[in-house]
């Protein structure tokens, strides 16, 4: 098991992205929990960035949405608690909503995919970080 | 893990100091510092290497890559083929190394690949 502090991803927003996935951190089986803070620092332009974080059971081929941070024209810092713990019954998996999260499920990776609508500018910057635990 | 890297991860048990590797995402006054610590050699450079760009103050660095792949260090980047970057674990010329109290731009990256064992060793300069 790994755990420790991680970069799911940080970079500056610029051009349209269409679900841009991001290489995922590996080997976290077996974490109870992961606390994830996105910081986003708004510059000029743009109009939505969306930072979906997923989480994967079988070694990458099929991802599920665990949390979602939405942002539009400005700075903000937003986090999300995730607990592998949390007791569900049979649930549906579905896409998240607007700052949705999806608790109990945390699989042996996780990634981030980023969605933006129009063109930042300015040294737009969004930053996830990660730590698992 | 390799027996080149496991040799060089105990001699710098023994004979290293603690070093921060630091990529930086600049883009005007906004930063974020993705930082590793890792454990290396650092020395100054000898007389007989003070050529061209290198200084008197530099600092020369050997490290493993042992703690970059145990902190999946730089973390999640563009995955290929949206990035076709070369690989972005390997300290580039564009990172710092934070040694002895000081930020310092790195100046060289050789980095050791070696047969089935691959990346085993990492020999940097950096400004003094």
């Amino acid at each position: 098991m790994t755990t420790g502090s991680f970069v799911l991803y940080a970079g500056t927003i610029t051009a349209a992205l269409s679900a841009q996935q991001q290489t995922p951190i590996e080997d976290l089986e077996g974490i109870l929990s992961a606390s994830i803070v996105a910081r986003f620092v708004y510059g000029s332009g743009g109009t939505t960035a969306v930072a979906l974080i997923e989480t994967s059971l079988d070694g990458g081929t099929i991802w599920h949405s665990i949390a979602r941070f939405d942002f539009t024209t400005a700075s903000a810092v937003k986090y999300v608690n995730l607990s592998g713990l949390t007791a569900k019954g049979a649930t549906a998996l579905s896409s998240l909503g607007s700052e949705g999260v999806t608790d109990g499920i945390l699989g042996p990776m996780v990634r981030a995919v980023i969605t933006s609508t129009g063109t930042y500018a300015g040294g737009t910057l969004l930053d996830l970080r990660m730590v698992a635990r | 893990m390799s027996g080149e890297r496991q040799a060089l991860d105990a001699a710098l048990l023994d004979a290293g100091e603690d070093i921060i590797v630091r990529r930086q995402v600049q883009s005007g006054s906004n930063i974020a510092n993705i930082d590793v610590t890792c454990r290396a050699r650092v020395d100054t450079v000898g007389a007989n290497e003070i050529a061209g760009t290198i200084a008197v103050s530099d600092l020369k660095i050997i490290m493993s890559p042992t703690e970059i792949l145990a902190a999946q260090w730089p973390g999640g980047v563009p995955a290929y083929p949206v990035s076709n970057a070369s690989d972005p674990r390997i300290p580039r010329i564009t990172d710092f190394v934070i040694a002895r109290g000081k930020q310092r731009q790195v100046k060289m990256v050789d980095p050791k690949i070696i047969g089935v064992d691959g990346w085993c060793r990492v020999n940097m300069v950096v400004a003094g």
